[in-house]
């Protein structure tokens, strides 16, 4: 009984699916919009959190050992440093590694290289780099770095005084985006979401006659709105489809220079490894939206005079 | 088979569509229902099928209390009533076989069943030709003929036509109340609302005139007479 119903209401779907001619193009080419909305608000929130994450972690401070600091007194201060629980790591970069650095940079610029060797010492001071959990959050660093200051062991820290404020801009912008990222993707989604709504319902408004006449020769609520909230996940079905179709190709293409320019993970990489799930969730969404919508919009129509 | 008990309808905006009707429709009757454009003969039979409900008085149809009823077990009372309409009411997405077979998936019927029905009523209304068809390919005739054949395929014990040949050519709408004398012989009952006076000449059947929204005349063989 349940499976005859089941059966007549599916096909009855499939039938109205592939009657109903333009009424269905305009619904699937909406849902092609919409999901294709959400996904490049999705990845673009995404793309924004990783980046500002990553201008976080850029932060990094360097602080500059004193020439005749010992390596006791060195690894003193690492351990001091390690020891505030706002550090995620510390590096250790010694002159002559400095020195390599300096002239790996600046190679194809002599000039630069000869100031070097002008100088006269012919070094750079060594140094340590702290990275931050968070570069907003630093512990007792300040206080740790002023007081081997005053002992003569390392000097100023280059995250300091005019460099701190710019980092700091950069970091409070990059936390500002990202915040902005998500609110822009959430209303863009539920715009499309409206819209979406929106089309489904004009396509039960012109049928309303026909849920009528459906009621009038005895059909039960749930028999008439079958075959409309099944029609709903086809829209999300074939929507889902059309817009993984048309947003593969774009991505393949334009994901490496995003990625270059964000200097992040490519995209289109992380789309290629995840395909089934990012396809699973977007036919989700899809068809949940579609049955949705159908499901709402014909409620209004099957209330009984 | 059904009863009316001092039915009254009000609408909300004061009109007063039946007043204090009492009626008594027999099994294998056929009842003409006559009266002017407004006079409450549609919101009659509406009131049999449960397109409307009355604000006073009782209504049973087949021994059902129709003012008791659930809302969930409406469809299943209509599934006992075949309705033809005045505009025909066909689902314009769906053929001709489609429209018929409808009702009858509606109601959970087996698939060879209705196999088996369809084309045989398909066949009594002289269709069997436009079964693939669309509503929108036929003439009205034919199309009122579809509605007639959709009304008694589930084999209904009362028939409600109202209007059935408003839309109609003379031509036609003898086609259409043939085919509703032929299934009253079978044994169905049958309430017909109408505005043709000839065709209620003709019929020699009962005549029921309503006038304001009261029963003015009753008559076991009735003329048209406002």
């Amino acid at each position: 009984m349940f499976l005859v119903d089941f059966s007549r209401i599916i096909r009855s779907g499939l039938r109205s699916f592939v009657r109903n001619g333009w009424l269905t193009v305009a619904a699937i080419g909406m849902m092609v919009i919409t999901l294709m909305i959400i996904s490049f608000f999705a990845i673009l929130s995404l793309l924004i959190a990783q980046g500002s994450d990553i201008v976080k972690k850029k932060a990094d401070m360097s602080i500059y050992f004193k020439a005749n600091a010992t390596n006791e007194q060195v690894i003193q201060f690492e351990d001091a440093l390690k020891n505030d629980s706002s550090v995620y790591k510390i590096s250790f970069t010694s002159s002559e590694k400095a020195v390599a650095d300096y002239r790996e940079m600046y190679k194809l610029r002599p000039k630069l290289l000869d100031a070097l060797e002008n100088s006269g010492s012919n070094s750079l001071p060594s140094s340590v780099q702290v990275e931050f959990y968070d570069p907003e959050k630093q512990g007792n660093i300040a206080s740790i770095i002023n007081e081997f200051k005053t002992k003569n062991i390392v000097d100023r820290p280059s995250y300091e005084g005019q460099k701190k404020a710019v980092v700091d801009k950069i970091v409070k912008v990059a936390g500002v985006t990202k915040k902005a990222g998500w609110a822009l993707a959430s209303v863009f989604a539920a715009i499309s979401l409206i819209i979406i709504f929106n089309t489904v319902r004009l396509a039960i408004f012109a049928r309303r006659e026909e849920i009528e006449i459906m009621q009038l020769v005895g059909a039960t609520n749930w028999f008439i709105r079958g075959p409309f909230v099944f029609e709903g996940a086809i829209y999300g079905f074939i929507g889902t489809i059309v817009s993984v179709a048309i947003m593969y190709p774009l991505f393949a293409v334009f994901s490496p220079s995003i990625s270059q320019f964000f200097g992040i993970a490519n995209i289109f990489n992380f789309l290629k490894l995840n395909l089934w799930s990012v396809l699973m969730a977007e036919f989700l969404l899809g068809t949940l939206i579609g049955i949705l919508s159908s499901f709402f919009a014909i409620r209004k129509y099957l209330r009984l005079a | 088979m059904i009863y009316f008990e001092k039915v009254t309808k009000e609408y909300p905006n004061g009109t007063t569509a039946l007043k204090d009707i009492n009626l008594h429709i027999k099994p294998k009757e056929f009842v003409t229902i006559v009266g002017t454009s407004g006079a409450g003969k549609s919101t009659l039979v509406k009131c049999i099928y449960l397109d409307d409900k009355p604000t006073h008085g009782k209504i049973f149809v087949g021994g059902v209390d129709l003012t008791n009823l659930k809302k969930s077990d409406v469809p299943f009372l209509r599934r006992k009533i075949g309705v033809v309409f005045q505009e025909y009411k066909l689902l314009p997405q769906k053929t001709i076989y489609e429209n018929v077979s409808f009702a009858l998936e509606a109601a959970g019927m087996p698939t060879k069943e209705i196999k088996n029905r369809v084309p045989k009523i398909l066949q009594l209304v002289g269709l069997s030709s436009k079964a693939d068809n669309f509503p929108n390919e036929l003439s009205g005739g034919e199309q009122q003929r579809v509605g007639i054949a959709r009304a008694v395929v589930g084999q209904p014990k009362i028939l409600i036509a109202d209007e059935p040949t408003g839309n109609l050519d003379p031509k036609n709408a003898w086609e259409i109340i043939e085919l509703l004398l032929k299934i009253n012989q079978y044994g169905t009952t049958v309430v017909m609302t109408t505005h043709n006076r000839e065709i209620v000449n003709a019929i020699k059947k009962r005549v029921i005139t309503i006038n304001q929204g009261r029963v003015a005349k009753d008559q076991e063989v009735g003329r048209y007479a406002i």
